[in-house]
């Protein structure tokens, strides 16, 4: 039976960890993702899964067991934040490039330095090529509802690549919310059983992983590798379709607010969304013709659906909780390059804010509506990029 | 044994860069890397099969013989040139060289 | 004891057709991991020589699976591969025994990967690391690593006019790895082929984690002629530069006593890599180095009275 509960998104997700029964997690802890290993230890040391739990001794070494696990043959399964995700940096690539399911929440908090254990997607943005499925939760019913669909994209066989679930640190992972969650049958008739595909461990068939490539061969095996990553803005709906008709939550590749006449947008990642989506409905209440794009697959990214959901726009802006320094944010950047191709492009600029976990307030983003209407009617864009709540600015 | 010259297009390779044909080296020749080729003087040879343990190139094939005495052994059955690279491993640690008065293996120079 | 017309009956785990350099002796052992014992084996090894030079796609030299991810992390990846074969066989969806090895470098042992090799052998997964100790990056071009012993010109400690080599001693990493508790360490070389085949096969049978250290001399590290690997580390052992011993749950044995230990100086000067040293002004080197190599084997025979 589902049932409704009240839970931290760290909970949330080590609960879906536990209804997944992966073959093996390796981990290693940090702030603010710790608690999910916790949670998971626990439920290994009362026997409530089979996991076999590697406590390894850095996240390099997590990421590198969880390559050799999927290798081997089985479900796997992570979890890490900020430096750690950076320290496994390297490997990430080889995960991807190994074309290996391994499922790994990100819980995004700063990177250093200075040292900040608070939220900004600067760890996850920092790795958007390392060739890994990029899924976005708002909040923790979000973050579980992907987690539990990420084994399936995973491993599905026309895309067989590695996924991170990301969800903001503290603010979600550590804030306690009422989500549904579901029963533990049906969740694991949703994920299924894994097909190995050339496990390590089938010595009859013995198959050589890691092979070096010289000159002749590495663009095609990277070709071949960006042809399972674009296959996945399909499989990412046709899983969320089947999960919307298993568990009834319906997911996109990004979720479209009060978007269909909207004139001035803001796109935005996690959990800002939800504060967005308030100051939305209050405007709306005043007649005006707002709306929120949030995102949720960002990688691969869907350019034509999102140009799609823009096109009507006039004036867009987009929120960054990171900064590409020397550059425009992530998310700008993509979402400016969508819109790129439209006969009539709305308006767009970059606004960076809440690095480093800085709050966003409801006064923030009634700001920001307030700065695009007056874009909005001088017809022009005074500063395309800018930080928001930044004492001196 | 031929060297797979044909290069595969992308379509046509195993998922994620897997070599799923074990041991497929064995395709790919080495031999021309010598100057000095092992002549193997089998009178000589005691098959004792050090030559065998101490090749890199796995180059020394065995073939099913017997002892003096008629118990089965391994036995050297000759070397395979197209890995060979030449080291001269084999001819210094010949233990009948080694003895110092017959030579059951030696280096000679490879004719390009 | 593995006996070479045993080993010979079975297939190697290494092919030939590989890319390593004419004379190099590492396929000597790689060749017998499959030799030595019956248990089917999964290997994996950190960048280096023997993982490149096995693995130029679409060729590979192993008979046996393998896999290589990245330099520093051999014994993680594996010891991932190793929990999902514990994780299988407890739900019941593997059957039979398999047993895992693990190859790296020095580079990939004593420097880089030494994290990961002590958090693997701490955990306990049962899997056997093997170091061919080469005593040099040499993949990259022979530069000086932990390994690398005491005045030997490698290109990041070159012998020049004002410094005369490699000026730290080199770690002893086989002591480091008794440390941690194993049921077996050891040390071996590749000259020696049954006592070799011997500690491979206890190392690889072994339950739980097992660590064996193999010299390895490198042809143009060492600047030594292509026929000449296995009469360095012959060498080299009698010298007692590098001892053959094992450690088994904490009692030393001493396999082999030369009986009359060579110079170690007879050993440098037959080496390209350390003809820089001949110059006498540089005496003090070749005596520092004789001077570890016999502090070193007079501790491994306390060591070994000690616990026997």
């Amino acid at each position: 039976m589902s049932r409704t509960v009240a839970i931290t998104g760290n909970g949330a997700i080590a609960e879906a960890m536990r209804q997944i029964n992966p073959d093996v997690v390796a981990a290693f802890p940090i702030t603010p993702s710790t608690q999910v290993v916790e949670d998971f230890s626990q439920f290994v040391a009362d026997g409530l899964v089979s996991t076999e739990l590697v406590t390894v001794e850095s996240e390099h070494s997590a990421m590198s067991a969880c390559i050799g696990a999927a290798a081997a043959g089985g479900r796997v399964m992570t979890a890490t934040s900020s430096c750690g995700m950076a320290l496994m940096w390297e490997m990430l690539y080889v995960a991807a490039s190994q074309r290996q399911p391994v499922v790994m929440t990100l819980v995004n908090r700063a990177l250093s330095g200075p040292i900040n254990i608070h939220a900004d997607h600067s760890d996850s943005m920092g790795a958007r090529d390392a060739g890994w499925l990029q899924l976005y939760s708002e909040d923790n019913q979000e973050a579980y509802d992907n987690l539990v669909m990420a084994p399936r994209i995973a491993e599905h066989l026309d895309i067989r690549l590695p996924v991170m679930v990301c969800l903001d640190g503290f603010i979600i992972s550590h804030a306690v919310q009422t989500m549904k969650l579901e029963d533990d049958e049906a969740v694991r008739r949703f994920i299924g059983k894994f097909i190995p595909v050339y496990p390590l461990l089938d010595c009859a068939h013995p198959v050589t992983i890691g092979a070096l490539d010289l000159q002749d061969y590495y663009i095609e095996h990277k070709r071949a590798q960006h042809q399972a990553i674009m296959s996945a803005k399909r499989v990412v709906q046709e899983i969320s379709d089947e999960f919307a008709k298993s568990f009834g939550r319906n997911y996109g590749l990004f979720e479209a607010y009060r978007l269909e006449d909207a004139e001035r947008v803001i796109v935005a990642i996690n959990s800002v969304a939800g504060e967005v989506k308030e100051v939305v409905d209050a405007l709306r209440e005043k007649g005006e013709k707002v709306g929120l794009l949030k995102i949720r697959l960002f990688r691969p990214f869907p350019y034509e659906q999102i140009r799609e959901a823009l096109s009507g726009a006039k004036i867009v802006t987009v929120l960054d909780r990171s900064c590409s320094f020397g550059a425009y944010g992530p998310l700008f950047t993509e979402i400016r390059t969508a819109l790129y191709d439209l006969p009539q492009k709305p308006m767009v600029y970059n606004r960076v804010y809440g690095l480093g976990g800085r709050d966003m307030l409801m006064n923030d983003i009634e700001a920001i509506f307030a700065e695009s209407k007056q874009y909005q009617q001088n017809e022009t864009v005074d500063k395309v990029f800018d930080f928001i709540g930044v004492r001196g600015d | 044994m031929k060297a797979k010259n044909v290069l595969m297009n992308w379509q046509e390779l195993p998922i994620g860069g897997f070599i799923l044909d074990a041991g497929s080296s064995v395709d790919y020749e080495t031999g021309t890397w010598r100057t000095m080729k092992p002549v193997w003087h089998k009178e000589y040879c005691t098959n004792c099969l050090t030559c065998w343990v101490f090749c890199p190139e796995d180059a020394f094939v065995l073939k099913e013989g017997r002892r003096p005495s008629g118990k089965p052994r391994s036995e050297i059955q000759e070397i395979n040139l197209f890995h060979c690279k030449g080291c001269g491993l084999c001819v210094r640690e010949c233990p009948v060289n080694k003895k110092g008065q017959k030579t059951a293996i030696e280096l000679a120079t490879e004719k390009i | 004891m593995p006996s070479i017309q045993e080993m010979a009956k079975k297939q190697g785990a290494l092919a030939g057709g590989h890319r390593m350099c004419a004379g190099c002796p590492a396929p000597i052992f790689a060749k017998m991991l499959t030799r030595v014992t019956d248990y089917r084996i999964v290997v994996g090894s950190a960048t280096g020589c023997l993982e490149v030079a096995s693995s130029i796609f679409p060729f590979s030299a192993w008979r046996v699976p393998w896999i290589h991810t990245a330099f520093e992390c051999a014994a993680a990846t594996m010891s991932g591969v190793e929990s999902m074969y514990r994780s299988l066989k407890k739900q019941g969806k593997l059957d039979g025994k398999i047993k895992f090895v693990v190859t790296g470098g020095d580079g990939g042992t004593y420097d880089i990967g030494l994290q990961s090799l002590s958090g693997a052998m701490e955990r306990g997964h049962d899997l056997l690391y093997i170091c061919y100790d080469n005593g040099a990056y040499m993949n990259t071009g022979v530069q000086r690593s932990g390994a690398t012993p005491f005045g030997a010109s490698t290109t990041t400690s070159p012998g020049g006019k004002l410094v005369p080599g490699k000026q730290q001693q080199r770690k002893d990493l086989t002591t480091i790895l008794v440390a941690h508790h194993l049921g077996y360490v050891a040390q071996a070389s590749i000259h020696n082929p049954i006592d070799l085949a011997n500690k491979m096969k206890k190392g690889i049978e072994n339950n739980g984690p097992s660590f064996l250290n193999i010299l390895c001399p490198c042809i143009p590290g060492w600047k030594i002629a292509a026929d000449m690997a296995v009469e360095m580390a012959r060498h080299a052992v009698e010298t007692c530069y590098w001892p053959l011993y094992e450690v088994e749950n904490g009692v030393y044995t001493i396999n082999y006593e030369p009986k009359e230990p060579q110079p170690v100086a007879d050993w440098m000067f037959l080496q390209g890599r350390f003809k820089h040293l001949k110059d006498p002004k540089w005496k003090y080197a070749v005596e520092e180095l004789q001077r570890q190599v016999d502090e070193h084997w007079g501790w491994l025979h306390r060591q070994a009275q000690l616990t026997s």
